[in-house]
């Protein structure tokens, strides 16, 4: 439980630009609210691994993302449910429908369509949100949360060599 | 533009997708494999087994090699084994997440062969047992005698014609096993006796009882010393008496009273103690009904014959349909899409320019080996979305030259186009199947067996919108028997009759639903045999009936005698005591009332009497008056002449 916890803090504390953060951040909002073996999530991957994003923020975020993306399914589920049945969008969804490419990309599941449409909104405000509350810790509150996170650091160490030595 | 950008990111993005197109290549065939066997399983409810599995990528396609699918009720059989199952899948579609299917070669299907190890799986919790001895009346048609269609396990494990046995049960093990309603009765009316008892005792409380009566007779001798000429004295001797009656006859009102309630009760008990009397004969008609063929059971031979064995053939069919008809349809799936929504979304469709159903197998073709030669078959428009394409799923099987049979033919469809009126059907033609050694009777006493005939059947089954309609004709002609009776009379008899009969048709009629399917058959064997054999059978039915009829009555008379007892002796207390109580205070009314008369009589005269004393009295006095008045008179006038 407290290990996420820590590589979170140790990556806020890292060299790491904040920018590179937030976008490994924001790039796991997307995968982790959609489903995974998605083809838009391909492209997610491809953006990751060619812009300068943090993988281990995007891996942290993905686990977080995934879990709350499962509470917020039932809304995305409306979502998208409304879209595709919205009258003034049919013939563009039925264009699609008869279209390769976007039948592989499941576009007509709702829960999907709901989940995209919401993290590809979500991202931009999310990626200057979190660049901002990075930045905004960096300045006012690393120092002193850095005495603090190695002190926890150490004493998480020692439990974890205590309970593995018990055992 | 350095700092957004990572040049070198392209490299795992290669080797990250190269990787999973190795995995998909190394891997897939294992993945199908265990996805075929596992559902498979899971839907059949025993082991489905697959030797290979080969996905190939140019032309995109799978091979089956080895499919075996346990038989459920038998583990350690195949209920069908395949050698191979080829199919190529459309690439295009299959993107666009649909299977579309051309051609699926099914090469050598085979029934029936043995497992070397079982195909059972262990399930969460076993199917209770059923309970055992449901006269075979519930299964099959009204008129087969329920006693002699009891299927066993045994019974099921034959293969042949087996005539159910013709002993009828054990009377004693009827009168054990079955609660006569006689009994219940019974029990009823003695707690309906108890409870009159209980009543009339109460009213016996509120009877007047003999110190009262006492107290009459003691008032009445009272009266006795009244001097017979006292006026006063007899009025007041009449007051008594008519206080006196009129006590005596509330008393009688109060006997009226309990003679209308004693009767109510009897009157209750008199209905429940009707009912016990008709009891026994109900039970007679029960039993007799449940445990003897009647009429129509014994006119009715062909369903003695062949119902076990037929009813196990539909049970099969039956099941095999309700396994298969969904799998082909997809109708099942309508039930799961409601719960899966909530998990993985709902794929809205929206109209096609090609309109093309998610799952579709265009053809089927398949050879089945049997032992009799292989026939082949096609399938065509296997989907769960029939409604797409517009057309139901039909197929068509055929042998020809095969040994034992000239030909076979099997065509049908399963139309589910459109899902609220739905129309499966099957028809059947077997021409000139050789029948060899197959037997009738599986009773020790009598070996009924045809050594070789020549079979021609006709079937025809359909299930439109959930209701079964069919019928099944087999002809069976040129009989060559191999018959034996070692037993009595009605063997002997059946064997004759039937040595004398070449051939016969059978007609069988199916109706109901997949959950109550009903089965009729009839034969003109039922004619044939009907005279000699109905007649031997009807002796022993009749005789059986007799004896049955008679245990049942001393049964139940065993039953009726004591209660029979209980009910006059109440009924003649209760009436008897009524009709002394008041018998003796009528009596006592008529005595008071005769006295009353007496000393009213006696008054009236003594008045009477008084009234002329007085009278006279009154007469001499005023002629004493008018004596001294004219006296006086007389002496005046001779004063004044003078």
């Amino acid at each position: 439980m407290w290990e996420p916890l820590l590589k979170f803090i140790k990556l806020l504390n890292s060299e790491q630009a904040p920018h590179q953060l937030s976008l490994g951040l924001a790039f796991a909002l997307i995968v982790g609210f959609t489903p995974t073996l998605s083809l838009h999530n391909l492209l997610v991957l491809f953006l990751l691994l060619m812009l300068r994003a943090n993988i281990s923020a995007f891996l942290l975020g993905w686990a977080i993302f995934s879990l709350l993306g499962l509470l917020l399914d039932p809304l995305f589920h409306l979502v998208g449910q409304n879209l595709l049945s919205q009258s003034s969008l049919h013939e563009m969804w039925t264009g699609m429908y008869n279209n390769s490419f976007w039948r592989l990309s499941h576009f007509n599941n709702t829960i999907l369509l709901g989940s995209l449409l919401i993290s590809v909104l979500a991202f931009i405000p999310f990626f200057f949100l979190s660049n901002r509350l990075i930045r905004l810790y960096r300045e006012r509150m690393q120092e002193r949360f850095k005495t603090f996170s190695q002190r926890f650091t150490k004493l998480f160490k020692i439990g974890q060599f205590a309970s593995r030595f018990s055992r | 533009m350095s700092q957004w950008i990572r040049w070198k990111g392209v490299i795992p993005f290669v080797l990250i997708t190269t990787g999973l197109a190795l995995f998909f290549l190394l891997f897939v065939d294992s993945v199908v494999k265990n996805i075929i066997d596992s559902t498979g399983s899971e839907m059949i409810g025993a082991k489905v087994e697959t030797k290979n599995v080969d996905v190939h990528l140019s032309p995109l396609g799978i091979t089956v090699d080895g499919l075996q699918v346990t038989n459920p009720q038998q583990p350690m059989s195949n209920a069908i084994e395949i050698e191979q199952i080829r199919f190529g899948l459309a690439g295009d579609k299959l993107l666009m997440g649909q299977v579309i299917i051309e051609q699926m070669d099914v090469e050598h299907v085979r029934f029936d062969t043995p497992r070397n190890k079982s195909g059972a799986i262990a399930k969460p919790t076993p199917a209770p047992p059923k309970p055992a001895g449901k006269p075979a009346k519930d299964s099959v048609d009204r008129g087969a005698p329920s006693p002699s269609v009891s299927t066993t396990e045994a019974e099921k494990k034959d293969d042949g014609m087996k005539m159910p046995s013709l002993d009828l049960p054990d009377i004693n093990t009827i009168l054990n096993s079955e609660p006569l309603q006689t009994q219940k009765q019974a029990d009823a009316i003695s707690a309906s006796i108890t409870r009159t008892e209980q009543d009339w005792n109460a009213l016996q409380q509120s009877l007047p009882d003999d110190a009262r009566k006492k107290s009459y007779e003691q008032r009445v001798a009272s009266l006795e010393k009244t001097k017979q000429d006292d006026i006063a004295q007899l009025t007041q001797a009449l007051k008594t008496l008519q206080s006196l009656k009129s006590d005596l006859n509330t008393d009688i009102g109060v006997i009226n009273h309990a003679r209308k309630q004693a009767q109510l009760s009897l009157n209750k008990l008199d209905t429940d103690y009707k009912a016990l009397l008709k009891a026994p004969g109900e039970d007679k008609q029960r039993l007799l009904n449940k445990y003897t063929p009647d009429a129509q059971g014994v006119g009715n031979l062909s369903q003695l014959l062949f119902g076990n064995e037929a009813n196990g053939y539909l049970q099969q069919g039956l099941h095999w349909y309700k396994k298969l008809a969904p799998m082909l349809t997809g109708d099942e799936e309508e039930e799961e899409a409601e719960e899966a929504e909530r998990l993985t979304g709902r794929d809205i469709r929206f109209r096609e320019n090609n309109p093309t159903p998610d799952f579709l197998i265009r053809r089927i073709h398949t050879s089945v080996q049997t032992t009799q030669g292989d026939f082949e078959g096609q399938i065509l428009d296997v989907t769960h979305q029939p409604e797409i394409i517009r057309r139901p799923v039909s197929f068509v099987f055929s042998g020809q030259q095969m040994r034992g049979m000239d030909s076979l033919h099997i065509q049908g469809k399963l139309d589910h186009i459109d899902k609220k009126n739905t129309l499966d059907e099957v028809d059947m033609d077997l021409t000139r199947y050789k029948v060899a050694r197959h037997s009738l009777s599986n009773d020790p006493n009598l070996q009924l067996v045809i050594d070789s005939a020549l079979s021609n059947t006709r079937m025809r089954v359909k299930r439109r919108n959930g209701r079964l309609n069919g019928d099944m004709n087999i002809h069976i002609s040129d009989i060559q028997y191999d018959n034996r009776a070692g037993g009595g009379e009605f063997q002997q008899v059946l064997v004759t009759a039937f040595n004398n009969v070449h051939d016969f048709n059978i007609d069988t009629y199916l109706s109901g639903s997949l959950e109550k399917p009903g089965l009729r058959i009839r034969s003109d064997l039922d004619q044939r045999l009907n005279k000699q054999v109905s007649a031997a059978f009807n002796r022993r039915i009749d005789k059986y009936k007799q004896e049955l009829n008679s245990r049942i009555e001393a049964a139940t008379e065993k039953q009726i005698a004591p209660v029979r007892a209980s009910v006059e002796k109440l009924r003649t207390d209760i009436e008897t005591q009524l009709k002394a109580t008041e018998a003796s205070y009528q009596n006592q009314r008529s005595a008071i009332d005769t006295q009353l008369g007496q000393y009213q009589t006696r008054l009236d005269k003594i008045k009477r009497e008084y009234q002329a004393k007085s009278d006279a009295e009154k007469r001499k006095a005023e002629q004493a008056v008018k004596q001294q008045l004219e006296d006086k008179a007389k002496d005046l006038l001779k004063q004044f002449q003078r």
